[in-house]
């Protein structure tokens, strides 16, 4: 504080004193320069004077070479002390006479050098021609000293020192005192500016000292504090309502913003907003679940999934973009290989603009996949309703048949009880239908029991099934005198006793239908994939082999190749050829429970060829 | 052969007539004529030596192109009185009575009379060179002086020599 305070002080009275210092000294040098001029003028004048009149006196004696009359006249220089040499030279230029007459002749110029005064340092020379009628007799040298000149300015100076300091003493004394009237009101004024800055007291008043300029903006400072203090009021008011308000209106929007994302997240659908150039603006918790697609905020779809471009999902967005929603009912993404139900729905803003979009996908993979199992399942009951149907329809025939020769064969021996003969055919016939349902029954039950097993598949030696086959019915084939060609077979996962079932049928089938010396023969090759692209039920990734079982009986036609594999289907009578017409069909299904086909080609008379297509 | 004749004339003066020679040639500074004694303004002052020059060509130089108040200064040399007609006759005879006879004829002539005859002045010439300590001086006779009508310069008569 006092520091500042001298720090007006000192500038005030800095400046005063300086203007005055200043003003004397300008004012001191200015008469010394005007002096010292003056002092060489009057010297000029007097010399030159004094001169031209030794020079005019001493024309007779240069004229006539008195040296005597010469130094007499020169010696009326001794009136003007400042001279301190003078000589002549005659016409020849050599010294002729010398004031004062003892100087030694080594202090003069040897010749006149030139013409006129001069000032040399500390001597003002010069030369005067001595001349009578225009006659140039010889020439006067003077030098006059200017010591005295200078001790004349000297003392001037000093005593304009004098001046000088004295006048700034006074200057001082002067200035401390005046100053005040201008710095006290100026530093009480900055005194109160600082305690209220510092204490931000605004209820402090400046003091007014006098009616000048301070006076005035002293005033103007008490005036402003009193705004300020309005002001500050009405701002502290307004800030605190102000900050309650952002307060509230903050809490306010935090709370729906967490309403909005607790409902967002709660959704079981995927959720993923963008923005108009499909970059990523937000997705919700059960996308972020899905995609692990933290990442992908403020990236740009293309360059998260770029396999994504120009795909049915990319286009739905575009479309979304240009404000029309897109419904999508089933999507299988590639990404996560799941079905979705897709909504693509635009944002639009107050001004009708699009600003982004919003993908919203519902999950229906497990719907698709229900739907399908319901479809096979669907598939299975009408294939289960369709064999009921002809379950019903052996109960209504083929199983009723037997029963009804039983029955009338039985009334037919009531009526003959003494008829030995007749009743001994009778029981007969009924021990051979009894025999017969038997074999219908227990071929009905292979067939359901096929249908209904759940065994495990196993590595199965398809030679060791046909090994077995052979010695089971060695009787039947050295009888009917059966030849079975085959290769080496593979070994390929199956279940065993179903493989066993199948070859039997196959081969009895062929047996059966075969009048003399049947030869059946068995070929092994692997599926080639043309092949297996000709059946398209087939799973065309899987590795098959094609067994072939050919023989030489009476065939069929091909229209037929289908119908011979449906239940109880025979193509001849029963009387021609016996069977329950239920061996193929359980083929069938041996062979589609392997998840394979089976088809069958024939001409009549010319044998018949059996196909199976397994997975190797 | 002209060349060699002035430097032997040069030669053959001697220093103190050299002297002489220019002291004459001042003396038109000091000394003031009468306009009567000049018939035009642009007539020559006239430097006369009678007697033996010793001055030869030196004084021919010495006055060469010098003017007085607009007078050309020439020098002329008189072998017989009667022929005396100049402003400064110099006057070089060693015969007391023919210089007494010169200084009587000249009298009256307003003709500045110079002589290196010692009893010169005291004869009625009015300027006579004397040599003193190997130097010149003068000594001029203002009576004689103040019977022509030449005004002499106090400067002049401030280095000279006063007879009365």
């Amino acid at each position: 504080m006092k520091i500042r305070n001298s720090s007006l002080q000192t500038k005030l009275m800095s400046a005063m004193l300086l203007t005055c210092a200043v003003v004397l000294l300008l004012m001191c040098t200015a008469y010394m320069i005007l002096e010292y001029n003056s002092y060489r003028n009057s010297v000029r004048i007097q010399v030159t004077t004094l001169a031209q009149v030794i020079a005019r006196n001493s024309t007779g004696a240069v004229a006539f070479k008195s040296e005597r009359d010469a130094v007499d006249i020169l010696n009326a220089l001794k009136v003007e002390k400042s001279i301190v040499a003078a000589c002549i030279y005659d016409e020849e230029g050599k010294i002729f006479a010398k004031y004062p007459a003892d100087t030694s002749s080594t202090i003069f110029p040897a010749v006149a050098l030139y013409k006129g005064f001069r000032f040399e340092s500390n001597y003002f020379v010069g030369f005067e021609e001595v001349t009578q009628e225009n006659k140039i007799l010889g020439v006067l040298y003077i030098k006059s000293n200017l010591s005295a000149m200078y001790a004349q300015l000297r003392h001037y100076a000093l005593l304009a020192l004098f001046l000088i300091i004295g006048s700034m003493g006074i200057a001082y004394f002067l200035s401390k005192s005046l100053q005040k009237s201008i710095s006290e009101p100026i530093l009480a004024l900055e005194e109160t500016a600082m305690k209220i800055s510092q204490h931000r007291d605004y209820s402090v008043r400046a003091k007014k000292f006098v009616n000048d300029e301070v006076g005035s903006l002293t005033d103007a400072f008490n005036q402003m504090l009193v705004q300020i203090q309005t002001q500050n009021s009405e701002i502290v008011s307004f800030n605190q309502n102000l900050e309650q308000k952002i307060s509230e209106r903050t809490n306010d929007l935090k709370q729906q913003k967490e309403f909005v994302e607790t409902i967002i997240n709660s959704s079981v659908d995927l959720i993923v907003v963008f923005d108009k150039y499909l970059n990523y603006i937000m997705l919700n918790k059960q996308a972020l679940q899905f995609f692990d697609g933290e990442s992908f905020v403020s990236k740009n779809l293309l360059e998260v999934f770029p396999g994504i471009e120009n795909s049915e999902m990319h286009q739905n967005l575009k479309v979304a973009l240009t404000g029309k929603p897109v419904h999508q009912p089933k999507y299988l993404s590639p990404v996560l290989n799941r079905y979705f139900e897709n909504y693509f729905i635009p944002l639009i803003n107050a001004e009708n603009e699009v600003y982004g979009a919003v993908s919203i996908g519902h999950d229906i993979t497990s719907i698709i996949e229900t739907s399908e199992k319901l479809v096979t399942v669907n598939a299975e009951l009408m294939k289960s309703n369709r064999d009921l149907e002809q379950f019903a329809y052996i109960a209504s025939h083929d199983l009723q048949e037997p029963l009804r020769k039983i029955q009338t064969f039985s009334q037919l021996m009531e009526k003959h009880l003494d008829d030995k003969v007749n009743l001994t055919r009778y029981l007969n016939k009924v021990s051979l239908s009894a025999e017969r349902m038997q074999h219908l029954i227990q071929d009905v039950l292979n067939f359901s029991r096929i249908s209904n097993s759940a065994e495990a598949f196993v590595e199965t030696d398809l030679n060791k099934i046909l090994e077995q086959l052979k010695s089971d019915f060695e009787l039947l084939l050295r009888e009917k005198e059966v030849e079975i060609i085959h290769q080496e077979l593979p070994m390929i996962k199956a279940i065993p006793l179903q493989v066993s079932q199948l070859f039997a049928n196959l081969i009895s089938n062929s047996i059966k239908y075969t009048e003399r010396k049947p030869v059946i023969k068995i070929d092994v090759t692997n599926l080639s994939k043309k092949e297996l692209g000709a059946h398209p039920k087939l799973n065309q990734d899987k590795e098959y082999i094609k067994l072939e079982f050919s023989d030489n009986g009476i065939g069929f036609e091909q229209e037929y190749a289908d119908q011979i594999f449906g239940i109880f289907e025979r193509l001849h009578g029963k009387q021609a050829y016996s069977g329950t017409g239920i061996g193929l069909a359980l083929c069938r299904k041996i062979v589609e429970n392997h998840q394979g086909i089976i088809y069958a080609r024939g001409e009549t008379g010319k044998g018949a060829t059996f196909n199976i297509i397994i997975p190797s | 052969m002209l060349f060699f004749s002035y430097h032997n004339v040069v030669s053959q003066t001697l220093p103190e007539d050299k002297i002489k020679a220019v002291f004459i040639f001042n003396f038109t500074h000091f000394v003031e004529w009468p306009e009567e004694t000049f018939e035009n303004a642009n007539d020559p002052l006239i430097i006369g030596i009678i007697g033996g020059d010793p001055f030869g060509e030196y004084i021919n130089e010495t006055v060469s192109g010098e003017m007085i108040s607009g007078h050309p200064i020439v020098v002329r040399r008189y072998q017989d009185i009667r022929q005396i007609d100049c402003h400064i006759l110099y006057i070089n005879v060693k015969d007391a009575e023919e210089i007494k006879k010169i200084i009587y004829f000249t009298e009256g002539k307003n003709i500045l009379t110079v002589s290196d005859e010692d009893n010169f002045v005291k004869w009625g010439g009015i300027v006579q060179f004397m040599e003193e300590n190997n130097k010149i001086k003068l000594q001029i006779n203002v009576k004689s002086a103040q019977h022509t009508k030449l005004a002499i310069s106090s400067k002049l008569l401030s280095v000279a020599e006063i007879y009365k």
